[in-house]
């Protein structure tokens, strides 16, 4: 754990994911803002996807290729910081197992995935951020009124144990607070591929989640993995409601966030 | 029991689609979760057992064949019989000629999945005898000519309505002429008609728990006490358990009953836990005379030998099931087969063949809750992860499916392209999408079908920052 | 090659064959259970009965605590009359009861049959843990009397309680033909997760806590 005194010399490398590079890049400067607020230096190499479809539907060579390249990219940096739980996870719990038996990676595969973190995990875990003291952020006043929650993604949940760290900063933001779903922690039905595998299973689960966001009436939801986020503001927005989906980070900033994914906007 | 795996995605899109069904499982999922939830908070270091439960039974299945023939030594020891079978055929021989050595017309049965996996109840009626299941939930759908929905409450699928009516078609005959509405009702005359065939059964068959070799015990959990009145009132207790069953002594029998309860119905201890050693003895008013214990392999050992080895450590409790979002929404019969939810997904390939039952492993979001509830620390997610593994290996995929990964991958494995290429589809598609979403996309109806598709911004990320920092680097 | 051979040839095939016959080094540790209500702690006495009562409560089960064991007669009358039953039991075969006034009661010693409406049982111990009562099988304790009776009446003597399963075992000196551990009233939750009690066995469970064995 690093004193948040000589963050100055840490370098992180900052990994987008696919889903925040090519849907919603907001996520990803919004994440780089907050990194870079906890006196770390952010660098972005040229980089592709950590191999999740390929492994989770079992092809894994062509996973370690992706991995390897990954790997490469990445472990020159102090630290590997991602926008997602479930692509830290892919690095930082599925790649020594991938490569375990290949004695040239599986080293190197390890080496990064200690030092590997999902944004939230990274600010509070390893940052020790204390929001309104490092980030110096104004009031977030325009969420008097709206009832936010919030939806843990698998991945994020159950193989990094991520579940208050988001929380801890969103409650940090002064103007946010949160009110929970009884069903947080119940997955979306996205899935990855599963969810156009099997779209009706998938559809009746985004469902149940949308049925626990209706229960608490809330206005905003917000979550830390771009392809759950998707799924259900995908979803809400098929229903015609108007609850507005955003990843967490992008409430994190001084500025609101106006248009959530899939184009929704606040309600009036 | 026939295989109808194959069929899982239209099974699970009819299933969706049955309200019935629907509210029945919402009205166990809620129950089972609270009530396991409570019952383990309650022994503060649960935890802890569940270690225990795992290295306990990893410890037994690295010594398998030692504490099998120490169990078979016991069972000998106090007087009863010990039968080996290597698939269900095998059993099923040995169970009729058990019955009709013993004469026997009328078998009452105590609920095994074991059993259901040779589908011994078909081949017994087959020779003519008449077998009754004695578990309020199997006899429900032994009734209803079904097959078990759940491992622990086989008929959860059915509502209250439809076992008035099944009770009314079925028991009107044996002078029951009034329909039975409210539970108790409904309990109380099942009671009723199936005491008289406890009664007057000649052998009882049922599964095990667990098999305790130090003490050659065969231990049954209940709640209803119909497995130990089907033990105990015929002249022949008959015990069908699968190999993998085996655990090494009392001590850890206690261990594994902490888990057991608490991961099934949420109970800190069942109603009724029994150890069965061996046949009536000398002075015994009760009890059979003929003890039996077939011990089956049925595709166990082959298992043992491969990566799925850690599937052998389960217990049955259907704790993964009650957490699975899956299986919750679909319900049991869809997955075909014996087991459903997460425990079936991991099995049945391995019982059945692994392309026959190629959706079950795929149809999961990894979404890993089963695992946390486990009590004996099955990475179920992994095993199903490792049947697509193979499913690759094996070439079982649509021509369509690998074409698209293939795309995907050639794009992915090359950051240079991938970075072209995304630009100029991101800016496409930016432009073409109206209020920042799309209804319908081309080769995208699984998703657009009943989701809008959401759009990306103008420009990706990559790009932006390698305008934002050319100067820099 | 018989099955049984098969099997096992498959299994060695896997874990070797080597240390076969031999029992294996089985040392794993249960862990001790940690509940917040002490039951290991041998100092408080007490605290065995009332977690066994609690626990009992809580699967239904009811209870009643006797200074002696001549008691249990009026106390079975009571029962009996307050749950609207007969005044008819059968008894288990075993002195304790045999030996006591029933002069209220009609009752037989004998194994259950299919009608019997109550029967009374002596337990071999009493689980305070999980409120469990542990019958162990024997001319004098036939186990039809646990299942088939409506109404199950067990007489257990305090000193017979025991904190947990762990301490149960050694209690056992020669393997009986069963053990039964019953914990309340026999139920099912089959007809839509209603719980409904008296399934296939007893629908009242009842236990007596004696503390002499006078
Ligand atoms: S896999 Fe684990 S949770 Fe599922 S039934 Fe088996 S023991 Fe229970």
């Amino acid at each position: 754990m690093t004193d948040s005194d000589n963050n100055s010399a840490h370098n992180v490398g900052f990994f987008i994911t696919c889903l925040a590079d090519l849907f919603r890049p907001q996520v990803g400067f919004a994440a780089v803002r907050l990194i870079e607020q906890c006196g770390c230096h952010v660098s972005v190499p040229q980089q592709s996807c950590c191999g999740q479809p390929a492994y989770n539907n079992g092809d894994d060579s062509k996973t370690r290729v992706l991995a390897k390249n990954l790997i490469d990219k990445f472990e020159q940096f102090d630290y590997m910081v991602a926008p997602s739980g479930s692509c830290a996870a892919m690095v930082k719990v599925h790649y020594p197992k991938l490569l375990k038996d290949d004695p040239n990676w599986s080293g190197r595969a390890q080496n990064l995935a200690d030092r590997t973190y999902e944004l939230s995990q990274f600010l509070v875990d390893v940052m020790r951020v204390k929001l309104p003291l490092k980030l110096k952020l104004k009031p977030a006043q325009f969420v008097d009124d709206k009832k936010i929650t919030y939806h843990d993604s698998c991945s994020g949940l159950r193989e990094l144990g991520i579940r208050s760290q988001p929380r801890k900063l969103l409650n940090q933001r002064a103007g946010i607070s949160m009110d929970e779903m009884d069903n947080s922690e119940i997955c979306c039905g996205f899935g990855g591929t599963f969810c156009v595998k099997y779209p009706e299973i998938s559809t009746r689960l985004v469902d149940n989640k949308i049925s626990g966001i209706d229960r608490i009436e809330a206005d905003i939801v917000l979550g830390g993995d771009l392809g759950c986020l998707m799924n259900i503001a995908g979803r809400l927005t098929r229903c015609g409601k108007q609850t507005q989906v955003f990843h967490f980070a992008e409430w994190l900033l001084d500025e609101q966030p106006e248009t959530g994914i899939a184009g929704t906007k606040p309600k009036t | 029991m026939k295989v109808l795996s194959q069929n899982f995605k239209s099974a699970s899109k009819a299933a969706l689609l049955n309200d019935d069904l629907r509210s029945a499982l919402d009205r166990a999922e809620g129950g089972f979760v609270n009530t396991r939830k409570k019952a383990v908070a309650e022994l503060r270091n649960f935890e802890d057992y569940r270690t225990y439960g795992q290295q306990v039974k990893d410890h037994t299945l690295k010594h398998l064949g030692y504490y099998l023939t120490q169990f078979e030594n016991k069972v000998v020891k106090s007087g009863g019989h010990v039968h080996w079978a290597g698939n269900g055929e095998q059993a099923n021989k040995i169970i009729l000629d058990i019955c009709s050595a013993a004469n026997a017309r009328k078998i009452t049965k105590g609920k095994s999945m074991v059993s259901e996996e040779a589908a011994t109840n078909k081949s017994l009626q087959d020779q003519g005898y008449e077998v009754i299941e004695t578990d309020l939930g199997e006899y429900i759908i032994q009734l209803a000519g079904e097959s078990p929905s759940h491992i622990i409450a086989p008929a959860v699928h059915k509502s209250k309505q439809n076992v008035t009516d099944l009770f009314h078609q079925h028991h009107s005959r044996l002078g029951f002429l009034e329909k039975v509405t409210e539970p108790e009702d409904i309990v109380n005359q099942a009671r009723q008609v199936l005491r008289d065939h406890f009664c007057s059964a000649d052998v009882g068959i049922t599964g095990a728990n667990f098999l305790v070799a130090d003490t050659g015990s065969a231990v049954i959990v209940t709640n209803e006490g119909n497995g130990d009145l089907t033990a105990s009132l015929p002249g022949v207790h008959i015990i069908i358990a699968s190999i993998e069953k085996v655990i090494p002594d009392l001590v850890s029998l206690g261990g594994f009953l902490r888990l057991l309860g608490r991961s099934a119905t949420g109970q800190i201890m069942s109603v009724y836990t029994t150890l069965f050693n061996g046949p009536k003895r000398k002075d015994d008013l009760d009890g059979p005379d003929q003890f039996h214990v077939v011990l089956l392999d049925n595709g166990r050992t082959e298992i043992l030998k491969s990566k799925y080895q850690d599937i052998l450590r389960c217990i049955r409790c259907g704790a993964c099931l009650n957490h699975c979002p899956v299986y919750t929404n679909i319900g049991g019969h869809a997955y075909g087969w014996v087991y459903p939810g997460p425990i079936g997904s991991v099995l049945t390939p391995l019982l059945v063949g692994q392309t026959k039952a190629m959706h079950l492993p795929n149809a999961c979001t990894l979404n890993g809750r089963c695992q946390t509830v486990c009590p004996v620390k099955i990475p179920l997610p992994s095993l199903l992860r490792q049947h697509r593994v193979d499913l690759v290996q094996m070439g079982a995929h649509s021509w369509a499916q690998k074409f698209g990964l293939w795309c995907w991958y050639s794009l992915a494995s090359r950051p240079k392209w991938y970075n072209q290429i995304t630009r100029i589809l991101v800016a496409i598609l930016a432009r073409t999408a109206t209020r920042g979403r799309f209804r319908w996309l081309p080769l995208a109806r699984p998703w657009t079908a009943t989701r809008d598709f959401p759009a990306p911004a103008q420009s990706t990320f990559q790009q932006l920052w390698k305008a934002q920092h050319r100067r820099k680097t | 090659m018989s099955a049984r051979e098969a099997i096992l040839l498959k299994i060695f095939e896997v874990t070797g064959s080597s240390n076969f016959g031999s029992a294996p080094d089985f040392s794993i540790k249960l862990p001790q259970p940690d509940y917040e209500f002490d039951i290991q702690s041998n100092k408080i006495e007490s605290n065995k009965t009332d977690r066994f009562v609690a626990m009992l409560a809580q699967v239904h089960g009811t209870c009643e605590m006797l200074e002696n064991l001549g008691d249990v007669p009026d106390s079975v009358t009571n029962y009996l009359t307050k749950v609207g039953a007969e005044l008819r039991a059968v008894i288990a075969t075993d002195e304790k009861l045999s030996q006591l006034d029933w002069r209220d009661m009609a009752v037989e010693s004998r194994a259950a049959q299919k009608f019997d409406r109550t029967s009374i049982t002596v337990a071999f111990a009493g689980i305070a843990e999980t409120g469990t009562i542990a019958m162990v099988s024997s001319a004098q304790s036939p186990i039809t009397l646990n299942f088939l009776p409506e109404i199950n009446i067990v007489v257990l003597l305090e000193s017979r309680l025991v904190a947990t399963m762990e301490q149960f075992w050694p209690k056992i000196e020669a393997q009986p033909r069963a053990i039964n551990f019953i914990t309340g009233p026999s139920k099912t939750a089959d007809i839509e997760q209603t719980l409904v009690y008296g399934a296939h066995g007893p629908r009242h469970f009842h236990v007596i806590i004696v503390k002499n064995q006078r």
